[in-house]
């Protein structure tokens, strides 16, 4: 089956963004409809999410303003902070109109629904 | 000479204790976290995205903080048949348990989730806190 949706060679891209920038953690799984992509973008309000479609590529960028809390000493850091930016090549398939995208608890949904002429069809067999 | 008394116990070596004692990370199961420290106690951030706040399971004792819960995988709309593409978000149980380097006073623990990292502000018990005692003058 040929990827619906495929990673970009050079997925994250230089960004204009100062600082760290992460790549967030995607889970995409395909039905026959659609294919849904959830992305993990802790401390990512849901304002501060942005998805672009261009030329075929999906960027997905999630901007984090949060900081440290004040008057305390740094003991220990496993994760940084910083903005989320990842690309993806969608495939013709995808129906870019019909797009949806939710952010919930940090993770970004999006619902990438198959354009109608890309959607199996069964075809009955008459006998004859 | 009896290195368990509080007396050999100065602010910093507690703080090295402090690091010790968080127990390692196995990256791939548990959850990250960030902590700061302060007069009065700590602030511990966790990432924890995409979990709901009535999965999360925290508890203190003595100075032990244990995080626990369980990360769901999202549900597709129907049951329908599908294909993973990609397949890094983390899901099930975890727990994991931090070690601070005092008592924690369990009245004072104050825990928010949002935005899919969670926060949880804790103070010293004020019987651990240390004391200047005034030298009084013979």
């Amino acid at each position: 089956m040929q990827d619906v949706i495929n990673r970009k060679d050079q997925e994250v891209q230089e960004s204009k963004a100062p600082g760290h920038t992460l790549r967030p953690r995607v889970d995409i799984r395909e039905t026959e409809e659609a294919v849904y992509l959830e992305a993990e973008m802790p401390g990512v309000a849901q304002e501060d999410v942005d998805v672009r479609l261009e030329d075929g590529e999906l960027q997905i960028l999630g901007r984090v303003s949060l900081t440290g809390p004040a008057d305390c000493e740094r003991r220990r850091t496993e994760y940084a902070c910083g903005n989320f930016e990842r690309v993806f090549r969608l495939a013709e398939t995808i129906d870019p109109d019909k797009i949806e995208a939710k952010m919930t608890n940090g993770v970004l949904r999006l619902y990438l629904p198959k354009r109608e002429s890309a959607k199996p069809r069964s075809i009955k067999v008459n006998v004859a | 000479m009896n290195w368990s008394s509080p007396f050999y116990r100065d602010l910093n070596s507690l703080f090295r204790e402090f690091d010790r004692m968080l127990t390692p990370v196995d990256r791939d199961t548990m959850p990250r976290v960030n902590i700061w420290t302060h007069d009065d106690g700590a602030v511990i951030n966790v990432e924890l995205p995409g979990v709901e706040a009535e999965d999360l399971d925290i508890s203190v004792h003595e100075n032990r903080l244990t995080l626990a819960g369980t990360k769901n995988p999202l549900p597709l709309d129907s049951e329908q048949e599908f294909t993973w593409h990609r397949n890094e978000r983390l899901t099930g149980s975890f727990s994991r348990t931090l070690a601070l380097p005092f008592r924690i006073d369990p009245d004072s623990v104050v825990a928010e989730y949002q935005k899919g990292i969670l926060t949880v502000k804790l103070a010293q018990e004020e019987a651990d806190k240390p004391r200047q005692i005034e030298v009084t003058a013979m």
